[in-house]
């Protein structure tokens, strides 16, 4: 009430009453007076309310925003806690006890505010507030001298999150306390001003204009005091329409204008709308019912806010007749939640839930399955030959399979099993709710189907495939860890059985991984200490009977385990890289062996000796020097050596490969595929490489003089096939004499087998030969 | 917060079979046997560990400044080790069996929670946001009658 308003109360009206009830006025004058004097009191109480609620409303986004400054400034981002710390004590004192504080958030100028409340029951909160303030101050200074990656770092930061909500939730409560406490003396000063109009006359009747007047002013002012924070207050019906927005809508949305009568759903994210619509229609049937909501509003510039509301139902008051809506921009809170809980929730590069999320699940899965009494299958997918792609493509290009595969692996499981990437080329995948081996090996073949079809990455396309292993929980059993290991198990037991393909976990198969384990650890030593050895199987020509060739297998002459053969560790070494080194070793030995026998056996001048490639040594970028430089070093005739590649390797980079073969032709090396007919490749490949000869797999003449089997007809058709493009054909595996004729009917012309000889060390081999007749034949029938 | 407005209306479904067992609503507690519940920042007693099965009113006390919840649940997990939701700071009452709730306890005041419960391990706690994870939590056996 100001003193323009007083005078205009005096004048001139009131002086033109006839002067008979002059008395009678000048007491009504008095009476209103002191009223007028009441309400002035009551109006600038409530001013100081409203300050107060702001003040109180304020250490709530103070908190936040000291916590997120905390969490960033160490991460490392340039952020200063410390103002928000010094002003939220002050204000948490100020509103204890009385003092002065800023007058706005940012500003500059200080107000004085009285204490929040004399009500004792208010008065504890302030203190509670007060106490959690210091609290999360105290967290925030312990955090702040740890870094991420100390010890406690994240045990600090889950107790500051834990006190900032605490902080939240009490000054949420305290500022609807004190909103409550000046709605109800909002209302006694209305009741006066209508006790006024009962006292009668004109007078009174102006007095009571004023005051309604003076009473929408202090609305008004509380309004302003409001809006200064960065609260948006909407009065809203049942059905969204808007009776009254507060102008900051115009900062904080772009809206300008009279917004009464629009839509305010119509301002919200789509996909919020109809979530908001039902809660502002259960919300009406609540009377006097406070709930929270979280949702997105649309600036006019496109942009979306995540706010959230606290909204209240007072339709039944009077003074109200709406839904109000106090509500507040919390983007950055969610940015940072979302922030934190998706790096530690989700694998970073292809989105997938993590190893950690991954684990959860299972555990959660577990205990529910134990009170139903259902099963789950957890499964883990390793890719085979991930590094090959790695090494020859690049990281970025891995990485961009590991997408295209994360992506594919999606649509596999229904949308309640769990897809995750447990770390590298590894994922994993929970069936939950009555799993079984049935549904289980469904899901395999669907996940294996995933990888049929060739991967484009950089424009290229990638051949890969997988190795599955699964574990179901038995009833009872409650480690997630166990589950994860079995499957893991089994993994590598599908790895080991071929690749491509998955298994289930058995008991037997844990002695097999510790097997593994064990290799992996003891090659490298191996390779330093020459525990390898290179045996010797001979090549037969079928006609003469003549050892032609050599094929040379590498043996592992390990201080404990024995001799052990390719099978044992080769694999290990594929995936450590530790065939590189092996396999150049292995080709310098026989080289070397093959030229001294030549020079000094006789019969075996035109000896000849095969060499086992690796995908892994095909990538080497100097493959073509090595062989180079070995052949050069043992003086072998490069005719005499054949390089043995597996389908699967060819595959791998099709343009690539057709150089480096085209180069390793020229250096005069026969070059031959390993294992033919187990692989994928299409046989039009065939023609762009430049291949000498095909070997036949063991499976293939493993059948051969069985009637009721295809693989005699195969057989020829590889041969036949082989003699149109000139290519000889070697078969393998040959254990018996029949097996022996059939090949000869088809054709084949040379092979190697136990029916001739095994592997043999080197000695042995000399030895073989001298028994061989002198031009070196083997009479293949005794 | 949508989620949890749902999950709690799944609890609300869940509890009415048991209220109508009880014969009568949570507001108006009959006979059944009594557990003195006090809520404090940031900690929750009962005057009891253990109660027969049967019909249970939770006579529960706020003695705290602020306002809090009182869930129940129905678990063999440590009252201190449930499964938290995504924002890291309240209980996801999806993961667990809810046997019934008050929404909201003033401060200062009491209300009252009936439930029939049958024998089993219960854990109840406030899921306010930081509430659960400040200690806001206990167990109560619930024992053959």
């Amino acid at each position: 009430m100001t003193r323009a308003d007083r005078t205009t109360l005096l004048s001139p009206g009131a002086m033109r009453l006839d002067r008979r009830i002059a008395p009678i006025v000048a007491l009504y004058l008095v009476i209103v007076t002191l009223i007028v004097g009441y309400d002035a009191h009551l109006i600038s109480d409530q001013r100081g309310s409203a300050l107060i609620i702001n003040v109180a409303g304020r250490q709530r986004g103070l908190a936040e925003r000291y916590e997120k400054d905390v969490i960033l400034s160490t991460l490392g981002v340039q952020a200063d806690p410390s103002d928000d710390e010094e002003q939220l004590k002050t204000n948490a004192q100020a509103l204890l006890e009385g003092g002065d504080v800023l007058a706005v958030q940012g500003a500059e100028s200080e107000v004085h505010i009285r204490p929040a409340s004399s009500d004792p029951l208010i008065e504890d909160k302030v203190a509670e507030a007060r106490r959690l303030i210091d609290e999360l101050v105290g967290k925030g200074n312990v955090l702040t001298r740890l870094g991420p990656g100390q010890p406690g770092y994240a045990q600090a930061l889950l107790d500051l999150r834990i006190v900032g909500a605490q902080v939240t939730s009490v000054t949420n409560d305290l500022v609807g306390t004190l909103t409550t406490d000046a709605e109800a003396s909002f209302r006694r000063l209305v009741s006066m001003a209508i006790a006024v109009g009962v006292l009668g006359a004109a007078a009174a009747i102006a007095m009571g204009l004023l005051i309604r007047r003076a009473a929408a002013r202090g609305v008004s002012q509380f309004r302003t005091l409001v809006n200064n924070a960065s609260d948006l207050i909407t009065v809203v019906d049942a059905t969204g329409t808007v009776a009254y927005q507060s102008p900051s809508a115009g900062r904080l949305l772009g809206m300008t204008g009279d917004l009464a009568g629009s839509d305010y759903l119509a301002a919200l994210v789509e996909d919020d709308v109809e979530r908001v619509r039902s809660l502002f229609a259960d919300l009406a049937l609540a009377p006097e019912t406070t709930v929270k909501a979280e949702y997105r509003l649309r600036h006019v510039d496109g942009s979306v806010l995540h706010v959230e509301s606290m909204i209240s139902n007072l339709l039944d008051d009077p003074t109200v007749h709406g839904l109000v809506l106090n509500t507040r921009d919390v983007t950055d809170r969610k940015t940072l939640e979302d922030e934190l809980a998706h790096q530690a929730f989700h694998d970073s590069l292809t989105g997938l839930s993590n190893r950690a999320v991954f684990h959860d699940r299972i555990e959660h899965a577990l205990a529910r399955g134990e009170r139903h009494g259902s099963r789950l299958a957890v499964f883990l997918l390793d890719l085979d030959g991930f590094k090959t792609v790695n090494d020859s493509l690049g990281h970025d290009a891995g990485d961009e399979l590991l997408i295209a595969v994360a992506r594919r692996l999606e649509f596999q499981g229904r949308s309640s099993d769990t897809v995750a990437r447990i770390g590298g080329d590894e994922f994993g995948i929970l069936l939950e709710d009555d799993a079984d081996e049935l549904r289980a090996r469904a899901l395999a073949d669907r996940a294996l189907a995933v990888f049929a079809v060739p991967y484009e990455v950089q424009g290229r396309e990638v051949f890969i495939r997988a190795s599955i292993g699964i574990a179901l929980s038995v009833p009872g059993d409650t480690a997630p860890n166990e589950l994860i290991r079995n499957a893991d198990t089994a993994m590598y037991a599908a790895k080991a059985a071929g690749k491509g393909r998955y298994e289930f976990f058995r008991p037997f198969m844990h002695t097999r991984a510790l097997e593994r384990f064990e290799v992996q650890a003891d090659l490298e030593r191996a390779l330093v200490h020459g525990e390898f050895v290179v045996h010797y199987q001979p090549i037969v020509d079928f006609e003469t009977g003549a050892v032609k060739s050599v094929e040379a297998l590498v043996r592992w002459n390990h201080p404990t385990r024995g001799l052990l053969g390719p099978i044992e560790f080769i694999e290990v070494a594929e995936e450590t890289g530790a065939i590189v080194p092996l396999g150049a070793w292995v080709l310098g030995e026989a080289c070397r062996q093959a030229a001294t026998w030549r020079s000094n056996h006789p019969g075996a001048a035109d000896l000849g000796v095969s060499v086992n490639l690796s995908t892994r040594q095909l990538l080497e970028a100097d493959l073509v020097t090595q062989v180079r430089e070995v052949l050069e070093a043992s003086a072998l005739e490069p005719s005499a050596l054949t390089l043995e590649l597996t389908e699967g390797s060819l595959m791998q980079d099709v343009d690539e490969t057709v150089t480096t073969l085209g180069a390793l032709k020229e250096l005069g090396v026969r070059l031959a595929i390993d294992d033919f007919g187990t692989g994928s490749s299409s046989l039009g490949y065939l023609q762009r490489f430049p291949i000498d000869a095909l070997k036949i797999d063991k499976s293939f003449v493993d059948g051969i003089a069985t009637n009721d089997s295809e693989d005699p007809a195969l057989v020829r058709a590889i041969v036949q096939m082989a003699s149109t493009l000139s290519l000889e054909t070697i078969a393998e595996g040959i254990e018996g004499t029949d097996q022996l004729d059939a090949l000869r009917s088809t054709g084949c012309r040379s092979g190697q087998g136990y029916l001739f000889a095994r592997p043999l060390h080197a000695d042995a081999l000399e030895a073989f030969l001298d028994a061989a007749d002198p031009a070196g034949a083997v009479d293949a029938r005794t | 917060m949508a989620t949890r407005t749902r999950t709690r209306r799944a609890l609300v479904f869940a509890v009415m079979p048991l209220v109508l067992v009880g014969g009568c609503t949570s507001k108006e507690p009959a006979g059944g046997a009594p557990v003195g519940v006090t809520l404090r920042d940031f900690h929750i007693t009962t005057d009891r560990p253990t109660v027969p099965a049967g019909d249970v009113v939770f006579n529960v006390h706020n003695e705290a400044p602020i306002t809090h919840e009182f869930v129940v649940v129905r678990t063999d997990l440590p009252a201190d080790d449930l499964p938290i939701g995504l924002d890291g700071l309240s209980v996801n009452e999806d993961w667990l069996t809810g046997v019934g709730e008050i929404d909201e306890v003033p401060d200062a005041q009491t209300d009252a929670l009936l439930l029939n419960l049958a024998p089993g391990r219960y854990v109840f706690f406030c899921n306010l946001e930081g509430h659960y994870l400040g200690g806001m939590h206990g167990v109560l056996e619930v024992t053959a009658p």
